[in-house]
């Protein structure tokens, strides 16, 4: 088999070098213009349990992961008992020899529950086993087995270079990339490319990294005849970015104009924060005349605030949040809301409810989203798919909030945060920057900040300008802002407020709103939103040459939502799926509120663990072939 | 052209109750603004919920009526957005050391340069009553059923160990010399924070005008009252920090802090601190990382082309992330 996908899992204890592997091998992969979809798992932990990268590489796009795995690269034991069983016939698992006499009950942070399924799927119902049993299991199975003696190894590379042994065992994790690629037959410049990048500005950890890499390069490349699979680098000479969602994210808000954003430490939102603010003079150094403000605040309360006040002051303003906080800023929300302040908050859905599965992805948000703050007030709420609409997502979520001076709530979850995808070399002659109805003439008359208008939209000021003094509160008002409790005005400003989203309706393009892939009247028909559209576009790349007539409906545009076009798709097809990361089914719930079409098959995943596009491919063919089943529940991930 | 007293007023019908202190209040801030003669469009007076936080609608500015106890993080983005702007917050008792009190602590560390008034009734007005964050242990007002079972914040003492630079107290009837605080605290660069004493006539019978006034109290010789509040810089205190070293600044602190708890017959009113060695948030952003902060506001950024093209050109940044 030749190199269509490769599936690479690095795995090791939080703190350890995992994610600098993972950076490296994923660098090194890019060299050699390799495309790469990247998932990150890891526990809400500093240092300790167990986490791990999954890296797919393809010459084309790669969206989602498949099942099997075809190098396993570990230095330490939990790994093995957590992934070995994933590894393909022909496949490898790179491990250290000295922990094969390990118990598994001597791993601390392997779960109970954990080690009791690695015993079943052993064909041991109880008691224990070691690594090497572990191990052999696999090799049973078809798993070519890699011992790379790292102690050993890295004695004598001491003893050559000169440098205590102990300094080089920081260099493991390189070494288990160098003897995956040497595995793979992949070249090894690549990753010395790779690693100077990497150890940028520290010249001797690059020497030391690069004769690791070349001793475990050199190591592994006698079991490489023995490798079913092989990785070889692209000829194409084009350009792309290699970005993790919050990065996309940063950069569309800074291209978009963007320049404030308050928030309050919370996984997995705050990536997207210090990015910004490690850019904080957009990468033109201190003479920078451009800039971006962050600022951490003392609570979500705070950070959302702190947004509107920026905001009110005419600056483009954003907070980035997750679950917990988010809830907390539900009556900020609602004060952007009847105040008519843009707002863009993005929100980067873990696994709920509570502090639930700080570190994971879930869709479970959705509805939530919908019905944030108390009162009816217009919102706009949208998500985007992938890492590459996310960045032109986050700049249309300010012209969303200006043009139609309300809150904008960008969904995207965690699997897209912290996952490291390559995507096509962004646009900037796409982005566009629409600032809505913004004062620049004095007006006749005394200026209403809240005047009623054909469309709802009121000319806006913003705090010091001239000619534009207007009042703000919480409680209804007239159009000038102050307090009112009139019936009449009541009725008119509702109106008025409410009729802005049927503006945004009609003017927000089809194409953001909704995009549908596939033949035009399937014998079924997949619904999904968010991230779960990689791993329904590779599914259907497995379902068609299969004979089935399937299509793809991603929705993005949840508030305004767009029924009619909905509903005229979904009586295309006499087999509707819904497939979604929740428990409940939010996005069925959703189309049945605004369509009254009642979806009745379901996929669901709410492990924490990004949905595969096997695993779904699988569930959906199931479906296909048994009208009467109903739900397909996914596991993938451990 | 002069800016007057009426430039910085509305037409709103006011509905405080007679004889509140707000009115006090909002007067000194009016004056406050005309003596300096700030634009009313340069002025932003943000305020949190409760009585006091009707106040923005009263006055010709830039009035922002946010949530309860969420006026000052309005404020403090506003401000960072726009360094130039005014900005003045009018928050209640309940509303700022209460709901609000997570933003009032950590705003001391910034020391972003702002005004906050808080309108000290020690109750709850909009709510009929309640007990706010200053009532004193054991005190029972004809607002409440039982004496106040729960301990005062002195808010003095608690804006100063949080790291606020002006430091002050007035009293809402004295209100000439309450302008004066207001306009210090206006000129004062870093966060600046006025505990107003006032009366509330509707639900406070003990802390009422007279009360102040010390009606009770007779000076033996004259006969007449001893009002209760008197003018700390009458007295020779000194609340200023001249040289800005650590001991001179932990003296001035431990002074304020004591002077702080003199209450009962004897309220002193007046500057209790001021540092005006502690750099601004927007001086230290623009110290350590963003220099041109100062220079141009993030509100004027120019950030779109005419044609609606980003007006700023993000391609190098962006090749950092090429493969």
């Amino acid at each position: 088999m030749t190199d269509e996908r490769i599936t690479w899992v690095v795995g090791g204890p939080q703190g350890s070098g995992v994610d600098s592997a993972a950076t490296i091998y994923a660098r090194a992969l890019s060299e050699g213009k390799l495309q790469i979809y990247g998932e990150r798992e890891y526990y809400s932990n500093i240092k300790g349990e167990h986490s791990y990268y999954t890296v797919v590489a393809s010459k084309g796009r790669v969206r989602s992961r498949p099942s099997g795995v075809h190098v396993l690269a570990t230095f330490e034991e939990e790994t093995i008992v957590k992934h070995a069983w994933d590894v393909m016939r022909g496949g490898a698992i790179i491990y250290d020899p000295q922990n094969e006499s390990t118990m598994l009950s001597q791993i601390p942070t392997l779960e109970r529950e954990a080690a009791e399924r690695a015993l079943v799927r052993m064909g041991k119902g109880f008691g224990d086993a070691s690594i090497r049993e572990v191990i052999a299991h696999a090799e049973s199975t078809g798993t070519v087995l890699v011992p790379v003696p790292y102690r050993e190894l890295t004695m004598q590379l001491g003893k050559k270079l000169g440098v205590d042994p102990g300094r080089l065992s920081r260099s493991v994790n390189v070494m288990a990339v160098a003897a995956s690629l040497s595995l793979m037959g992949y070249p090894i410049e690549t990753l010395n490319a790779a690693i100077q990048k990497q150890f940028s500005g520290k010249p001797s950890a690059i020497t030391e990294n690069v004769a690791a890499a070349e001793v475990a390069y050199g190591y592994a490349s006698k079991f490489r005849s023995k490798l079913h699979y092989t990785l070889t680098p692209s000829e194409t000479a084009e350009n792309r970015l290699l970005l993790q969602g919050t990065q996309a994210v940063a950069l569309g808000k800074i291209a978009a104009g963007g320049r404030f954003q308050s928030y309050y430490p919370i996984s997995p939102a705050t990536d997207e924060s210090f990015f910004l603010e490690e850019y904080e003079t957009l990468g033109k150094g201190s003479g920078s005349q451009d800039y971006f403000i962050v600022m951490q605040s003392e609570d979500e309360i705070a950070a959302v605030t702190m947004a509107i006040g920026a905001s009110l002051a005419g600056v483009r303003s954003s907070t980035a949040t997750s679950g917990p906080g988010f809830s907390l800023m539900m009556e900020g929300i609602g004060w952007s809301g009847i105040n008519e302040v843009p707002l863009v908050i993005t929100l980067y859905q873990r696994g709920g409810p509570s502090t639930g599965l700080p570190t994971r992805s879930e869709q479970s948000d959705l509805l939530f989203a919908l019905s944030a703050g108390h009162g009816d007030f217009p919102k706009i709420v949208f998500a985007s798919g992938d890492v590459e609409e996310c960045f032109y997502d986050a700049g249309k979520a300010f012209n969303y909030a200006e043009r139609y001076q309300m809150p904008v709530i960008h969904l995207i979850e965690k699997q897209l945060a912290t996952g490291t995808v390559t995507i096509p070399p962004v646009d900037l002659s796409k982005v566009r920057i629409d600032r809505g109805r913004l004062l620049t003439t004095t007006e006749d008359g005394p200026f209403k900040r809240f005047r009623f208008t054909e469309d709802g939209i009121s000319t806006r000021s913003v705090l010091g300008q001239e000619g534009g003094i207007g009042w703000y509160t919480g409680d209804e008002h007239d159009e000038f802002g102050h307090i009112t409790e009139d019936p009449e005005t009541r009725r008119r400003m509702m109106e008025k407020r409410m009729k802005k989203l049927e503006v945004a309706a009609r003017e927000i393009p089809l194409q953001d709103k909704m995009v549908y892939y596939g033949p035009n009247s399937p014998d079924h028909l997949v619904v999904g939103w968010g991230a779960t559209k990689g791993a329904a576009l590779d599914a259907l790349d497995t379902l068609s040459p299969k004979g089935y007539s399937v299509a793809f409906l991603q929705l993005k545009m949840m508030s305004p939502f767009p029924s009619d076009q909905v509903s005229e798709i979904l009586k295309r097809s006499s087999d509707v799926i819904c497939v979604e990361s929740n428990f409940t089914g939010q996005l069925a719930q959703l189309i049945a509120q605004k369509t009254g079409y009642v979806i009745s098959r379901h996929v669901h995943k709410y492990t924490g663990r990004p949905i595969g596009s096997d695993e779904l491919a699988e569930a959906l063919e199931r479906l296909f072939k048994d009208p009467s089943r109903s739900l397909e529940v996914l596991t993938l991930g451990a | 052209m002069v800016l007057k007293l009426t430039d910085y007023r509305t037409e709103v019908h006011n509905n405080w109750c007679p004889g509140c202190g707000d009115f006090g209040i909002l007067s000194a801030v009016q004056m406050a603004l005309a003596d300096l003669q700030i634009p009313p469009h340069q002025a932003a007076v943000f305020s949190g919920i409760g009585c006091s936080g009707k106040t923005p609608h009263y006055i010709n500015a830039y009035g922002i009526h946010t949530l309860h106890g969420r006026g000052l993080a309005f404020a403090e983005g506003a401000k960072l957005a726009n360094p130039e702007l005014e900005v003045l917050l009018a928050a209640g008792d309940g509303d700022f050391l209460g709901i609000g009190g997570n933003h009032a602590l950590h705003a001391g560390r910034r020391n972003i340069d702002l005004t906050v008034i808080i309108h000290d009734n020690f109750v709850y007005g909009l709510t009929k009553g309640q007990a706010s964050p200053t009532m004193g242990l054991g005190v029972k007002t004809k607002g409440l059923a039982k004496p106040n079972i729960q301990q005062d914040i002195n808010p003095i003492s608690l804006a100063i160990v949080a790291g606020y630079t002006f430091v002050a107290r007035g009293y809402a009837y004295d209100t000439r010399h309450l302008k004066e605080l207001i306009k210090s605290g206006i000129k004062h660069k870093g966060s600046a924070l006025i505990d107003v004493l006032q009366p509330c006539p509707t639900y406070d019978d003990i802390h009422t005008k007279d009360w102040y006034a010390g009606i009770d109290l007779k000076d033996p010789k004259t006969g007449r009252p001893v009002p209760r509040t008197y003018h700390l810089e009458e007295t020779g205190y000194d609340p200023v920090v001249k040289t800005g070293k650590e001991e001179e600044v932990v003296q001035k602190i431990n002074q304020a802090i004591a002077k702080s708890f003199e209450w009962g017959n004897r309220i002193p009113i007046g500057v209790f601190y001021q540092n005006p060695f502690v750099p601004t948030f927007e001086e230290r952003l623009a110290e350590t990382r963003i220099p041109a902060i100062l220079k141009v506001p993030a509100a004027s950024m120019k950030i779109a082309n005419p044609d609606g093209t980003p007006a700023v050109d993000i391609t190098s940044l962006l090749n950092r992330f090429t493969v």
